[in-house]
């Protein structure tokens, strides 16, 4: 194994850092001790192609440095463009997505790095609260706070009766100062015609309007 | 902290086993319900409304009340 992977493969740069493996089609070797106090690291062209397996457990997770090149790497006379930082990837708590990206603490204080450290020999030997901090330090909420429920539907339901009401009035104002007046059609007359014909059609006379009415006593059926 | 360790198998074929009989029971109540509740009656209904049905009187009653275009009350 060369000498610099660690047992998992992930790259390690000549401080002993773990840094993620990244993608960058940068070739300038930036090394790490010019950059240890900004919380940006560069991980040169070199580390490319490293085979490394990165093992999907939460325990044994990397902490993950974000790969920013701070200056413009020139290569064959082209120039590559300041990486945003929204293309990152990017940690959230989610439920279906229960390994992020990234860990969630990127930048490690230094009782955090020596219990990385530590986290490389035997895991018996981590007391509870260590196992804990290393929790944290790769996850921000754990499942049972990520899921708890809130009382937002409160707030949302409230809005909705809110917003319908004042539609009500809208709709009211409409028909008062929009609509014109209503077709001949509607009036009493008319609708009084209009349902003698629809007697006399015998519109629906097995169940529905005309099997209402007694033809023999011309009145509704009781 | 020793928490039990949980459940990590098994999930999707223990809401099947508990959710599809309920759901195959609820189908087949609806079902047996919309059949005797709606469609009998209905039928019924049909039948009983067929079986006294004389065609020519309901046909002169309309004309009479003027309905037709083709042929108009016999006072016309």
């Amino acid at each position: 194994m060369p000498s610099n992977t660690n047992i998992t493969g992930g790259a390690v740069n000549q401080n002993g850092n773990i840094v993620k493996r990244d993608f960058t089609a940068c070739n300038v070797d930036l090394r790490l001790s010019g950059h240890s106090h900004t919380s940006f690291q560069t991980i040169g062209g070199r580390e490319q192609g490293r085979d490394s397996r990165m093992l999907a457990t939460r325990a044994l997770r990397l902490v993950g440095k974000r790969a920013i090149s701070t200056s413009v790497c020139v290569r064959g006379g082209h120039g590559v463009a300041k990486v945003e930082d929204y293309t990152l990837p990017a940690y959230f708590d989610r439920r279906e997505n229960p390994l992020p990206d990234i860990s969630y603490v990127q930048n490690l204080s230094p009782e955090q790095a020596s219990l990385k450290e530590k986290e490389k020999g035997s895991w018996a030997a981590l007391s509870d609260e260590e196992k804990i901090a290393l929790y944290r330090i790769s996850f921000k909420q754990s499942f049972a706070e990520m899921t708890q429920g809130s009382s937002e539907w409160k707030s949302v339901v409230g809005g909705m009766f809110f917003l319908i009401g004042f539609t009500g009035l809208v709709v009211l104002w409409q028909r008062k100062f929009v609509y014109g007046p209503v077709p001949h059609t509607f009036e009493a007359e008319y609708k009084e015609k209009e349902l003698q014909r629809v007697l006399d059609m015998k519109m629906n006379p097995v169940e529905g309007f005309a099997s209402k009415w007694d033809y023999e006593n011309k009145q509704w059926k009781k | 902290m020793s928490l039990a360790k949980p459940v990590m198998r098994g999930l999707l074929g223990k809401r099947l086993r508990f959710h599809l009989p309920i759901a195959f029971a609820l189908s087949l109540v609806a079902a047996i319900g919309f059949k005797y509740g709606v469609t009998e009656p209905r039928k019924r209904a049909y039948a009983d409304f067929y079986k006294q049905y004389d065609a020519v009187k309901e046909f002169t009653a309309m004309k009479e009340a003027g309905v037709f275009e083709s042929v108009r009350p016999s006072g016309e």
